[in-house]
């Protein structure tokens, strides 16, 4: 029978052992089946034996079930997606959410559990999308002069019409002429509070179809995310963005914004081929230095290049974050269990810093709130696009970022998505005071 | 003739409707709808007390409130602020540049009628 490759498939054992369980066998009647000892099999169900693919055959056909499907590689990027979410969670104390949940079990939960795992992996997509969009709507409420301006016009309305209904509902003695005078303002500041109530609704309305982005660049993103971030057909010689883009059906802005995305995905994968670049990434363990120097390729193109990266190919969970001096920050690719905020994010993440001082790379280690916290390694760099002397300079920078990197010796930056949701409460960079510290105490 | 308020307030049905109800109480009430001339109106006809609105063309009503603090002839004048935010850093605002009292927008008439005669003291 076939040649099954055992070292994509950590849990193996595990899945025999499930698998031997669930036909209501036992040990000694399973090992007497395949014809070795009770003991080791117990040692392969432990993990502790690797099975050669003639006995995994055998398993299998004892077992009743197709080897193919036992010894496929556990999926590691459901793993990392399932684990990040743990830790995220773990960031304040939560009475409602009782133990805390066994980390070191997630092997196995992806492996016996993969629909399980799945449902918790998407499950926190979701809550990072979501907190991500609270986050954005929040600074839109406090920040944003329309918003402010129509909620004091209808408040204002609002006011105008108590006090003068007041006047007019308790004084029966009230003079004719006053009366008319408060039935005329009382007329006018409904009409004023019905008109400035429809211009807030119409301000914060959503489309009948649920959760939808609040702009372009969201929409954009959103499409992005839902497609892996991985473009198949734009690699390759016969790459057509315009192919791509025609099965997305969306609005011509947040199309125009797909295709500069896809055309400068088209570019990078033109100057770094992806056979040749993942076969190098794996071999320099992604330092994007190594890379653009055996590439020579601009460190910006690498890190592009990175981020395409599937982790259904086995490539680690990797970021990219782009801004320009706004500080805006665009998700080109999320990270699971790290939220973005679109305006309003931690200053300390290297991304800005980058800011001042374009064509120098910035490569720092950070640690984000959990528990434990989990550390990110994140290289950010900034270029100016237009070489004119006299014009303010255009700015872009990008932060590429890789989750659970190898630990290296020198300062670790802790960070946290924003300030108002940033549970550190001793952070000299504070902005604003955050929701989350009278969590967790003084 | 009754005690004088000064009313700083830009609109103009809020004016007409809080100048009706003071008056009724017997006070006599002057109103002033541009924050940048405020303080100018507080010296020309010093008031008994002031109420002040904090979103005013012009000049926030904070910074109306800060000068009339700093001013000796001013320093102890009563106010009550009226501001359609109610978020608790503008009351903490408020009461930190030393308004006497605070009042949020919407509000009856009774309760408005009721924080006058607090800040007056009677």
């Amino acid at each position: 029978m076939g040649n099954f490759p055992n070292s994509g498939a950590p849990q193996l054992g595990t899945r025999v052992r499930e698998a031997r369980i669930e036909q209501g066998m036992r040990q000694a009647e399973l090992a007497a089946a395949v014809g070795i000892s009770p003991s080791y099999l117990n040692l392969i169900e432990h993990n502790r034996r690797r099975i050669a693919p003639e006995l995994l055959d055998s398993l299998a056909a004892a077992l009743n079930v197709s080897a193919v499907a036992m010894s496929a590689p556990l999926d590691q990027a459901l793993v990392e997606r399932v684990l990040a979410f743990a830790n995220l969670v773990e960031t304040g104390p939560s009475p409602e959410m009782g133990p805390s949940p066994e980390k070191e079990k997630v092997n196995d939960l992806a492996s016996r559990f993969p629909g399980w795992a799945g449902l918790i992996a998407a499950q926190a997509d979701r809550m990072t999308r979501l907190e991500a969009r609270i986050q954005e709507l929040s600074d839109r409420m406090a920040h944003d002069p329309a918003l402010s301006a129509s909620l004091h016009e209808v408040i204002a309305a609002a006011t105008s019409i108590r006090s003068t209904a007041s006047i007019l509902n308790g004084d029966d003695s009230l003079d004719v002429d006053w009366q008319q005078r408060f039935h005329k303002n009382l007329h006018a500041d409904a009409i004023r509070l019905a008109d400035s109530s429809d211009a807030l609704m119409s301000y914060l309305d959503a489309p009948e179809d649920g959760e939808t982005a609040t702009s372009p660049t969201q929409e954009a993103e959103d499409i992005l995310f839902d497609m892996g971030y991985h473009f198949p057909d734009l690699e390759g010689p016969k790459a057509d963005v315009d192919a791509v883009l025609k099965s997305i059906d969306v609005a011509m802005d947040v199309k125009e914004l797909l295709r500069s995305y896809l055309t400068q995905y088209a570019a990078d994968a033109k100057a770094l081929p992806l056979s040749a670049f993942e076969d190098l990434a794996r071999a320099v363990s992604y330092d994007p230095a190594a890379l653009a120097a055996q590439t020579a390729a601009p460190l910006s193109t690498v890190l592009r290049r990175l981020a395409a990266l599937s982790p259904m190919e086995g490539h680690p969970p990797m970021a990219l974050i782009q801004t320009d001096a706004s500080g805006t920050l665009h998700v080109s690719k999320h990270l699971p269990g790290v939220i973005f905020p679109r305006g309003g994010a931690c200053p300390l993440w290297p991304i800005y810093a980058s800011l001042g001082q374009p064509g120098r790379p910035i490569r720092q280690h950070v640690t984000l709130p959990g528990t434990p916290e989990s550390r990110v390694l994140c290289v950010a760099v900034c270029e100016q696009t237009n070489p004119a002397l006299h014009q303010t300079p255009r700015l872009r920078a990008m932060m590429w970022m890789l989750a659970d990197p190898k630990p290296e010796p020198g300062f670790v930056e802790p960070i946290g998505p924003s300030c108002r949701i940033c549970p550190r409460p001793s952070c000299d960079a504070r902005r604003e005071p955050s929701v989350m510290v009278t969590r967790i105490g003084p | 003739m009754g005690k004088r308020v000064l009313l700083i307030e830009d609109e103009p049905n809020i004016i007409e409707a809080i100048s009706f109800v003071l008056s009724r109480d017997g006070f006599t009430v002057h109103t002033h709808e541009d924050g940048e001339t405020a303080m100018d109106k507080v010296r020309a006809a010093p008031p008994d007390m002031v109420i002040l609105d904090v979103m005013l063309p012009g000049r926030s009503g904070f910074d109306i409130l800060r000068d009339l603090r700093e001013a000796e002839e001013t320093a102890n004048l009563p106010v009550l602020m009226l501001t359609a935010r109610g978020q608790a850093k503008d009351r903490e605002l408020a009461m930190r540049l030393g308004a006497n009292h605070f009042m949020t927008k919407p509000f009856s008439n009774r309760e408005f009628r009721d924080h006058v005669r607090e800040v007056l003291g009677e």
